[in-house]
């Protein structure tokens, strides 16, 4: 799959006597990456970074303002309703809550071979039962699960259904969104271990979507960091994780607690200033110059490209490199005066 | 107030502010009695952060809202146990102290502020009002009292934001102004339930500073009830693990997290993806935690333990917290085995 300047502008009317204030919310600009077969690309960022709506162009639950998306060479990105479902074979989703996404009145069984009745070609009739218990087991549910409904599982096992569902047409890519945030830790870590196991044995690429930047990176091959909607660095996950090269990939690194922090000094932490701009009237040039400690006039002008500006990954930064000498040293008080701002908030939040 | 009670007990350098004894809580649903607290002992001291973790239905958050008197009953029921605030019983007296003591000298931070704040009245009024009725202050200076406060929890133009709505501001600034709803009146316990849990990254990080700026500044003890370990990493002095209603594991961060002694600990801390170590496998406890309606007459892990091996001490016998040195505590019989396995998790094996 290539994916070349996607954008997705969603037009807002804010409240307002008359509704005379429409805005747009950039909610994808200008996104480009590749996804090999049986590769994970890893999309991290916070909320409004546009991540699930990149899974949403992909699988084709919303159209593209501009820019191609390309699958085995054709392009989908204005592919009609009939068209698509040629395509849903090969392209499914997988979601946070399994439990919205499956109908409540069907048992599970039900739930697995309902898509086998829209591409009758797939799976013959006869194969139904045999192929459902294969899926079964596939994704570690016990064989009698097929009889039951879906309000009699856990949500790890919901999870493991909607996964068994999205497998039963076969697919070559799943985008997976946010698919184990809801889950408990030690369920999380069984939900991931059937991700990367079927991905092993059937060779699907993932776009895994998601906020914890370690589960990100214990799944990825490929991780993309966006901020605002746009990617801001893009590499393997030892570039982006251990030589991150963009300020906000840093601050981002930083700002996640770890368990690894158990043995670092807390005072290594780089806590941003302010919140995330307005979606509708982002910064003019870079738009994480209102947030970033090592702004310069240049980058409220001029939007930074995303280049390899002398590393081994792009990095949408004018001055990209590795973090400078990180505040440690310094007691937190006279951090706050320094460029890394400590806990004040700026103005701009609110406004 | 609560810092001269602690005083007026001068032989002990620094008494727990609040002991939880023995408490268990069950929640009588449908005909069914659901374990929600069972036998949870622990003290905080003042200054001190202690974290509470465990998965959803351990038990954590029940054991949270029973200090601050917010269990519903019915259906809920404490059973056993108690709670004491500086010496004085919470639960005493169909639970009056816990009434008084709530909002004022145990203050208290929930995930979602915006459930924490009356939409119809300005932040600034809600914060004033809080200085009327318990310190019973002007109008006037009430409202400076306000403004002081949302300053000093980090917002900027404090004069302008006291007279917005909580629905005006963004979801870190509701949470910063429920911090100052919970330190307002200098309390000397705050509760914070999951209190970065609903918001991204960047400004998780901010609210954790601040609570952490603050606790230095007031001395107050704050218990974190969390199901994050990167949390409990970064911010929390002491560690309490619970996991189907008990208390499997006690002892400070630093400890448990390198020496971990019980196996649901270990499993717990094996299964979380750690960005230092990469492995293809994470190693995952297997199954799911027990019914509460049903708990095992043992240990409550068992099931899940890849150590039990099925032994006759870990199905018949609950195991009691006992000590594993002078500052850890493990609910396993075998604590003494792991000695191995904990080696393995510093090794990132």
């Amino acid at each position: 799959m290539q994916v070349e300047g996607l954008t997705k502008h969603f037009p807002v009317e804010r409240p307002g006597l008359f509704r005379r204030n429409r805005g747009v919310v950039h909610a994808v600009d200008d996104v480009s990456f590749d996804l090999a077969e049986g590769e994970t690309l890893g999309l991290v960022g916070e909320t409004g970074s546009g991540k699930s709506t990149i899974g949403r162009l992909l699988v084709g639950l919303e159209t593209p303002t501009a820019g191609r998306i390309r699958y085995r060479g054709q392009d989908i990105s204005h592919l009609s309703r009939k068209e698509w479902r040629g395509l849903r074979r090969e392209i499914q989703m997988v979601f946070q809550d399994p439990y919205s996404s499956l109908s409540p009145r069907m048992t599970v069984e039900q739930l697995i071979q309902e898509p086998w009745v829209v591409h009758d070609d797939l799976v013959p009739r006869q194969r139904w039962a045999a192929r459902t218990r294969e899926l079964l087991d596939q994704v570690g549910l016990p064989v009698d699960a097929g009889q039951r409904y879906p309000h009699q599982f856990s949500g790890g096992q919901r999870q493991r259904i909607g996964i068994a569902r999205a497998l039963a047409l076969e697919p070559k890519l799943i985008v997976c969104d946010e698919p184990v945030s809801a889950l408990d830790v030690s369920i999380q870590a069984q939900v991931i271990n059937l991700l990367t196991r079927l991905q092993r044995e059937l060779e699907i690429s993932y776009l895994f979507i998601a906020h914890d930047l370690s589960v990100v990176k214990h799944i990825s091959h490929r991780v993309a960091v966006l901020y605002l909607g746009r990617i801001v660095e893009i590499g393997s996950d030892t570039e982006v994780y251990q030589q991150a090269s963009h300020p906000y990939t840093q601050a981002l690194l930083s700002a996640v607690p770890s368990i690894d922090d158990v043995d670092t000094a807390a005072g290594r932490r780089i806590v941003l200033a302010g919140e995330l701009p307005d979606p509708m009237a982002p910064p003019p040039g870079c738009s994480f110059s209102s947030r970033c400690w090592r702004v310069e006039d240049r980058c409220r002008r001029e939007r930074p490209a995303l280049e390899p500006r002398g590393f081994d990954h792009p990095s949408a930064c004018h001055y990209a490199g590795p973090i400078e000498t990180p505040p440690a040293a310094e007691p937190r008080h006279q951090r706050a005066e320094g460029r890394i701002t400590t806990s004040s908030v700026d103005d701009h939040a609110n406004q | 107030m609560g810092r001269q009670l602690l005083n007026s007990r001068p032989n002990d350098p620094r008494p727990p502010v609040l002991v939880v004894e023995d408490l268990w809580i069950r929640f009588n649903a449908e005909g069914r009695a659901l374990q929600a607290v069972g036998g949870v002992s622990f003290a905080v001291e003042a200054g001190e952060t202690l974290a509470i973790v465990g998965e959803s239905g351990s038990g954590k958050s029940v054991t949270a809202h029973a200090i601050i008197g917010l269990v519903d009953i019915p259906p809920g029921e404490i059973t056993k146990g108690d709670i004491r605030f500086l010496g004085q019983s919470l639960l005493a007296d169909g639970g009056r102290l816990a009434r008084e003591v709530r909002g004022r000298e145990i203050g208290m931070v929930f995930q979602d502020a915006l459930a924490a704040l009356n939409p119809g009245f300005s932040v600034g009024y809600q914060l004033a009002e809080l200085f009327r009725a318990h310190q019973g202050l002007g109008k006037r200076a009430a409202l400076a009292r306000a403004v002081e406060l949302i300053d000093r929890v980090g917002i900027p133009n404090a004069r302008q934001r006291a007279g917005d709505y909580p629905h005006q501001l963004s979801g870190g600034m509701r949470q910063r102004i429920a911090i100052a709803m919970a330190i307002a009146l200098d309390p000397a316990v705050i509760i914070a339930d999951e209190p970065t849990t609903a918001l991204d990254v960047t400004v998780q990080a901010q609210i954790m500073e601040l609570l952490a700026k603050l606790q230095a500044e007031t001395g107050a003890a704050l218990i974190l009830i969390t199901h994050d370990l990167g949390l409990v990493a970064a911010h929390a002095d002491r560690l309490a693990v619970m996991y189907a209603s008990r208390l499997v594991e006690l002892g400070p961060a630093r400890t448990v997290f390198q020496r971990p002694s019980h196996p649901y600990t270990i499993g717990l801390l094996e299964s979380v993806p750690s960005r230092s170590r990469d492995a293809l496998e994470l190693p995952a406890i297997p199954g799911q935690p027990p019914d509460l309606a049903n708990l095992p007459p043992g240990c409550a892990f068992q099931p899940r333990c890849a150590h039990s091996r099925d032994r006759a001490r870990c199905l018949e016998e609950r195991p009691a917290l006992q000590r594993v040195d002078d500052q850890q505590q493990s609910a396993c019989h075998f604590f003494e085995e792991l000695a191995d396995r904990r080696q393995r998790v510093l090794a990132g094996a």
